[in-house]
């Protein structure tokens, strides 16, 4: 980890925070600026060749997945979200713009469709049924068995965020990207990323528990 | 300087919950996506596969037609020049016997 801060330190008080050396910058772990490969299956996928799309979707497949799997929490939904992101990225290559990153392009589409999804699925809800929603999601076995106690109370707060709120923070958080990447994934502002960033810490700090300084 | 280390232990605890799919769902993905874009056949595509068929029975057809009729003229002729022969014959044998 950047920094060398553990899941453990972020909960033993500012002391054991202090105590690591200077951070560096928050960055993405993720490249998503293209390489020369993917620049010439982007060409020929553009004239039509099946294949090349077929190598891009081989190359972003697991990153759209996880993406959609993050924002929904469902493993269905994430899996047809996928496949309707390259369909859809397939459909509208033509008018994808020359020499850009497909990265930024199809992580956008997938999260147009998993906000979508969430809509539909009535997630956009009040704040009264968060609390279901929440041990709805994070409290499945599968979820349990993978995260820690920490990464838990966490997801919990994350999930008791409003909606875009709680996009941008798992973006951040969970998928890792910047605020670049987030802006260009949502299309909102950078300023707005980092505005919802800092609301969501705010209310993250506050929810997982004033006992323990972040 | 906080905010970044603050962002930075969030990150690394909230690693925890990220997804990772397994081949198995990658590949179903894939397949699925293949399958939904492969190019549908065209109506000359469709038209195309009904006719080849056909086309290859009336060939056949057409080339068994021929060698009959190329076939059918010559032994018609050398049965005709035979019951001509035949005629001519008997006709010579007629006139032989009147006297």
């Amino acid at each position: 980890m950047t920094g060398g801060i553990t899941a453990e330190g972020f909960f033993s008080g500012p002391s054991a925070i202090l105590a690591v050396g200077d951070p560096k910058p928050l960055s993405t772990t993720r490249n998503l600026s293209g390489d020369p490969l993917e620049a010439a299956a982007i060409v020929r996928a553009r004239g039509g060749d099946g294949d090349a799309f077929d190598f891009l979707v081989t190359h972003w497949s697991r990153r759209v997945t996880s993406l959609a799997w993050t924002l929904t929490g469902n493993r269905d939904a994430s899996e047809e979200i996928a496949q309707e992101t390259f369909v859809r990225a397939w459909e509208k290559i033509g008018r994808f713009r020359s020499g850009s990153p497909f990265g930024p392009w199809i992580l956008r589409i997938a999260t147009n469709l998993a906000i979508d999804h969430l809509r539909r699925a009535k997630r956009f809800e009040s704040f009264d049924s968060v609390p279901e929603r929440v041990a709805a999601r994070i409290d499945r076995p599968d979820v349990r068995a993978a995260a820690s106690e920490t990464s838990l109370r966490i997801g919990r707060a994350i999930e008791a965020l409003p909606a875009m709120q709680r996009i941008v923070a798992q973006l951040f958080l969970v998928e890792e990207y910047d605020h670049e990447e987030i802006a260009a994934m949502t299309g909102l502002a950078q300023g707005t990323v980092r505005s919802h960033l800092s609301i969501a810490r705010a209310k993250l700090r506050a929810a997982l528990g004033g006992e323990r300084e972040l | 300087m906080d905010e970044i280390r603050e962002m930075e232990a969030l990150r690394a605890a909230a690693r925890g919950l990220r997804h990772d799919p397994d081949e198995a769902m990658l590949e179903r993905v894939r397949t699925g996506v293949r399958a939904r874009i492969a190019v549908p056949a065209s109506p000359w595509d469709v038209l195309a596969g009904w006719l080849r068929p056909a086309a290859i029975s009336l060939g056949a057809i057409v080339v068994l037609v021929v060698a009959a009729l190329a076939l059918a003229p010559a032994a018609t002729s050398e049965d005709d020049i035979a019951a001509m022969t035949g005629a001519m014959i008997v006709e010579k044998e007629a006139r032989l016997v009147v006297p």
